[in-house]
């Protein structure tokens, strides 16, 4: 299997085939065990109590909210100065999925809130930042859509994709710069992460489960696109 | 120079500009986007002690005190406490339902306004840390802090 | 297991824990049925196609 030959939208295609069924049942074999880690074996917290099981679908969806961007950014860099299609592709069939992420996140984020903080919704740096990743998503949606010429809303959602970057690292590091509700990260940082061991496993499982899920989706939409495009080479040659 | 070169440097380019514009329009507004103040940073009263705002810190330990009030008719708790960042405090007079994590010695965001130096919340919110463990550890943890306290 | 009959026990958080996860799944599920459904209307559209231009 040479890597390089996947750039080409058939020889990908191939591949995603033989992959798919692997991720597909990864990621449903994953979510089970994540499931059972987070009920079973997962205690209460010493202070949230129960509502920290919200917390092991609320990070990863975060996580992947943020990491679906990044690959999207790299896609609209490369389509917009190599002009690959397949970039454009990956691009347009990330962007529901991120969005649906950065939806779960805010939805159950909210849920969490509510018992812990006594509030549904405030309007700190964290919050507000990942608001603006929600609607850059659907931005992406709208744009790459809203023209009768396919190319012309690749290359502005690629931009829009681009110049929203901005938003990544005022999300990463809002708990650091300015006092938010939202508390500082507790994994992803320099020392040892402040969880209990108990309480990552399960986070841990449903982090990889996430990543296959979001993996199995983007092979369907990506293939779907790859059609969708060979339909219009076809219908632009007669 | 081939066209995608040229698209490659004019994209890096303009990106390049664009995200460094983002950074000083950041710095100068970072400011701003403050959502709660410390009780430091009100006694150097960098804010106006006049409008809503929202000040964040530790509940002292053994400051909170309750009463039950009556008002139309209603049987309402007011709870006194005071807030600190270790170095400076501020007592904040609150009526209404508290959200469940307000414990001393645990983070909280006041909302309100200062009155003759009291803060009048309007609304509490508790502010969870980024620790996260089983009752039964925290206990130990107590219980070791406490032995090496004595 | 105990951890769980704790958590079914704790009638004020249930309601949050499992309306989180349902809409999570919910929301997952929903964007993966649409995904598979419009790959089939894809290839569907595709085969009818290429039988039209090539006879």
């Amino acid at each position: 299997m040479n890597f390089f030959n996947l750039s080409s939208p058939n020889k990908f295609q191939k591949f995603s085939k033989r992959i798919y069924p692997w991720v597909s049942y990864g990621s449903v074999m994953f979510l089970f065990i994540g499931l059972f880690f987070s009920f079973f074996k997962s205690p209460p917290d010493y202070l949230q109590g129960e509502s920290v099981r919200i917390m092991y679908i609320h990070v990863p969806a975060a996580w992947l909210s943020l990491q679906i961007y990044v690959v999207m950014a790299i896609c609209s860099f490369v389509s917009l100065v190599y002009k690959h299609s397949l970039a454009d592709i990956i691009s347009r069939s990330c962007a529901p999925i991120g969005a649906t992420y950065t939806f779960i996140t805010l939805i159950t984020g909210s849920i969490w809130g509510k018992p812990t903080w006594g509030t549904w919704w405030v309007w700190d740096a964290r919050l507000t930042s990942e608001l603006i990743l929600f609607f850059i998503y659907i931005g992406h949606m709208i744009v790459s859509n809203s023209y009768e010429d396919y190319r012309k809303g690749d290359k502005n959602a690629a931009i829009l994709t681009l110049v929203g970057i901005v938003n990544l690292p005022i999300i990463k590091w809002s708990v650091d710069w300015w006092n938010t509700l939202h508390q500082p990260a507790s994994i992803m940082k320099l020392d040892s992460p402040s969880i209990d061991s108990e309480m990552l496993t399960p986070l841990f499982f449903m982090a990889i489960s996430f990543f296959l899920i979001f993996l199995s989706i983007m092979l369907t939409r990506i293939s779907t696109e790859i059609i969708v495009r060979k339909i219009e080479i076809i219908k632009s040659n007669f | 120079m081939k066209a995608k070169n040229k698209r490659l440097v004019l994209i890096t380019s303009l990106l390049a500009t664009f995200f460094l514009g983002c950074i000083l329009l950041f710095l100068n507004l970072r400011e701003n986007l403050i959502y709660f103040y410390s009780p430091t940073e009100i006694n150097e009263s960098k804010t106006s002690k006049t409008e809503k705002i929202r000040v964040g810190g530790m509940v002292s330990k053994g400051s909170v005190k309750r009463e039950l009030i009556m008002r139309d008719n209603e049987k309402l708790e007011k709870i006194n406490f005071e807030i600190t960042d270790f170095e400076n405090s501020v007592q904040v007079n609150y009526i209404g339902i508290l959200p469940d994590l307000f414990k001393e010695e645990q983070g909280v965001v006041v909302e309100g306004i200062f009155k003759n130096q009291i803060f009048l919340a309007s609304k509490v919110l508790a502010k969870h840390d980024e620790n996260y463990m089983p009752p039964e550890i925290k206990k130990m943890q107590l219980l070791k802090d406490n032995n090496d306290g004595s | 297991m105990e951890n769980f009959l704790t958590f079914l026990n704790s009638d004020k958080y249930i309601t949050y824990v499992c309306s989180s996860y349902l809409i999570c799944f919910f929301g997952l599920l929903f964007l993966k049925i649409s995904s598979h459904i419009k790959e089939k209307k894809a290839i569907k559209e595709y085969t009818d196609i290429k039988k039209k231009y090539e006879s």
